[in-house]
């Protein structure tokens, strides 16, 4: 694999004795759409800023084509940014925004000129060039932030929560612009949100981001169906998990008929927990205990329109939640048996 | 519309009432007194209008004590003082307003210091030390000498003005390029240009209405309004005093509007969302 574009090396930031960073290293490729999700406070921010160079870290390195980069000032490092607060400057229009960023490269008055009108062009703002900042809605504001970052050609663009301050509409409208764009340009972005539908819709990537380190890094299918710690099966989307003892590649749970298939998890045997997705998990009518095959009783049962959502207990006050097709209906205090395809079943840590 | 709320209603505007009577009383009367005499003949006060209107106070202010000099003087004395005024006060609320200095509040006092004390006290100081170095009866020393008076104000409007400048636009400018001299001039300077402008207004107008210092400066090549109306009233032309008092008006007024047209205060809204 060649040099990545982008390289942070186990990178340290305490902010007074909170430790937002603890020793996070990641690599993006050159062309590459990286996420790095997490809830708030989980320190993706503040990997941001170390990236731009606004924060220092307190150890590690950031390179980029693999020159050291950890000591260049921010404004030498060529990156463009998109802000979550939009950024532009009140006091310039649309086009003084645009041409900000090429003024301070010494590009030429002319060269100016085409440059933003074909930025202009890119966001389909060409009627706006000489509106200010206030006269734009949230949506406009911000695909002008997103022409300012991209008009310098930088070597990375980076986008810090772009669409958190835009209504439902825009923000999808805008996610589908960024995507476009981005893999038009072919330019090496990092993305920064909290929002994991966000995330898989843009990224080729996600890191995953919790307590100011990065708990797993995948494609966004690798993510959602094998997810490595209970922290990453939890932030995304809906997670069932279940205490088991596995023994001679057999899962077993206590108090409760049937078993799961437990030989391609690997060793080592004793209690573990096992994790699977709720509209994995297959509901037939009876108690038919086998391998792969869980009794259990319906709690409770809910229409949702486009599917039934089912909370099921296993015996010994263990839940599991349930998503079946609404054709079938099962009542609540029903038997029925939970079949898991094998496939789909994860072992997780803590 | 109930009786109750009708009795309400009307307090409030009694108050409102009494209020504007009074603004009138303090605010207006004394510069309706000023324009009576200055354009009144035969009233000395005796009646309740002059007998007569006439220009002539004007045409002996401008005859006799030089007022286009006067004023020149003046407005020249008032340019330079805001200027050194603006000079010194930038970099000192830059300073005070973004670096995490630590005697902030001992410094902050120190810049209004000269504001708390009766001018007069260091008037005489200065006096000396601007005759030992011949800095009397020049521009630049008076100029000088009023930018004591100047700076405080500047100062502190300053200080709320680049502590209001957004650090997320300073971040923004930095990612794209922008660092040191350029940051400054294109963009935490321009969005600054409302409180510069309420600065240098204080600025020249603390110089513009000095009259303390000024007297214990000034002498015949640098005679300013104010101190001109006083020695007009103590060669008991009191209603050519008034004249120049009218004349003095003119440019502060100008002055005035030219800067908040100037000023468009809209323009620095927008262009970001959230806290």
């Amino acid at each position: 694999m060649s040099t990545p574009r982008l390289e942070v090396e186990h990178v340290r930031k305490s902010f007074g004795g909170l430790e937002a960073l603890r020793d996070v290293s990641v690599a993006v490729q050159a062309g590459e759409f990286l996420t790095l999700l997490g809830p708030s406070g989980c320190g993706k921010t503040t990997l941001m800023r170390t990236i731009t160079g606004y924060l220092r870290p307190d150890g590690g390195s950031i390179r980029m084509d693999g020159r050291d980069i950890t000591d260049v000032p921010t404004h030498q490092r060529n990156m463009g940014m998109v802000f979550q607060s939009f950024a532009l400057f009140p006091h310039l229009t649309v086009a003084g925004n645009l041409a900000f960023p090429l003024s301070l490269r010494g590009v030429s008055r002319s060269e100016q000129q085409l440059r933003v009108a074909e930025a202009l062009r890119m966001v389909r703002l060409e009627s706006l060039a000489d509106a200010y900042p206030r006269q734009l809605s949230g949506g406009q504001q911000q695909r002008v932030g997103l022409a300012r970052a991209l008009i310098y050609q930088p070597s990375v663009l980076l986008l810090d929560e772009p669409l958190s301050n835009l209504d439902l509409r825009m923000r999808e409208e805008l996610r589908l612009e960024i995507s476009e764009i981005t893999r038009r340009l072919g330019i090496t972005s990092v993305y920064v949100t909290h929002d994991q539908e966000e995330a898989f819709a843009l990224s080729d990537r996600v890191a995953v981001m919790s307590q100011g380190q990065i708990v797993q890094t995948g494609t966004p299918r690798e993510i959602y169906e094998h997810p490595r710690t209970r922290f990453v099966a939890a932030f995304i989307g809906m997670s069932n998990f279940l205490p088991v003892v596995v023994s001679g590649g057999v899962a077993t749970v206590e108090g409760v008929a049937g078993t799961i298939d437990a030989s391609h998890l690997g060793e080592p045997s004793g209690p573990c927990t096992l994790f699977i997705r709720p509209l994995d998990i297959t509901l037939v009518a009876g108690e038919d205990p086998g391998v792969n095959r869980l009794v259990c009783r319906v709690v409770d049962a809910v229409f949702m329109g486009e599917r039934m959502d089912y909370v099921l207990e296993l015996g010994a006050g263990l839940r599991l939640k349930g998503q079946a097709d609404p054709g079938v209906v099962f009542a609540r205090d029903s038997r029925v048996t939970a079949v898991i395809p094998p496939g789909k079943v994860t072992r997780i840590t803590d | 519309m109930t009786l109750v709320g009708l009795a309400e209603r009307w307090p409030r505007r009694l108050w409102m009432a009494a209020l504007l009577v009074l603004f009138v009383l303090f605010i207006v009367l004394p510069f309706v007194m000023i324009l009576l005499q200055a354009f009144g003949n035969d009233w000395f006060g005796l009646r309740f209008l002059p007998a007569h209107w006439t220009l002539r106070w004007f045409r002996w202010a401008i005859d006799t004590v030089d007022i286009p000099k006067v004023l020149l003087n003046t407005l020249v004395i008032g340019l330079l003082a805001t200027l050194f005024s603006l000079a010194i006060s930038l970099p000192a609320a830059w300073a005070i307003a973004r670096r995490r200095l630590a005697l902030r509040p001992l410094l902050i006092g120190l810049v209004l210091f000269p504001r708390m004390i009766p001018e007069i006290t260091f008037a005489l100081g200065v006096a000396k030390v601007f005759y030992a170095l011949n800095l009397n009866n020049t521009y630049i020393g008076i100029a000088l000498a009023h930018v004591v008076l100047a700076a405080p104000f500047a100062v502190l409007v300053l200080i709320s003005t680049f502590e209001g400048v957004d650090a997320r636009l300073l971040e923004a400018a930095s990612v794209m390029g922008s660092s040191g001299v350029s940051l400054m001039t294109r963009v935490i300077l321009p969005m600054a240009i409302p409180g510069i402008v309420a600065a240098a207004i204080f600025s020249f107008l603390s110089s513009y209405n000095d009259f303390v210092l000024t007297l214990l400066l000034y002498g015949p090549q640098t005679t300013t309004l104010p101190v001109q109306t006083y020695l007009s009233i103590g060669n008991g032309y009191t209603s050519v005093a008034g004249a120049i008092s009218v004349i003095l008006l003119i440019p502060s007024m100008a002055f005035l509007v030219a800067m908040l047209r100037l000023v468009k205060p809209e323009n620095l809204l927008g262009g970001l969302k959230g806290a």
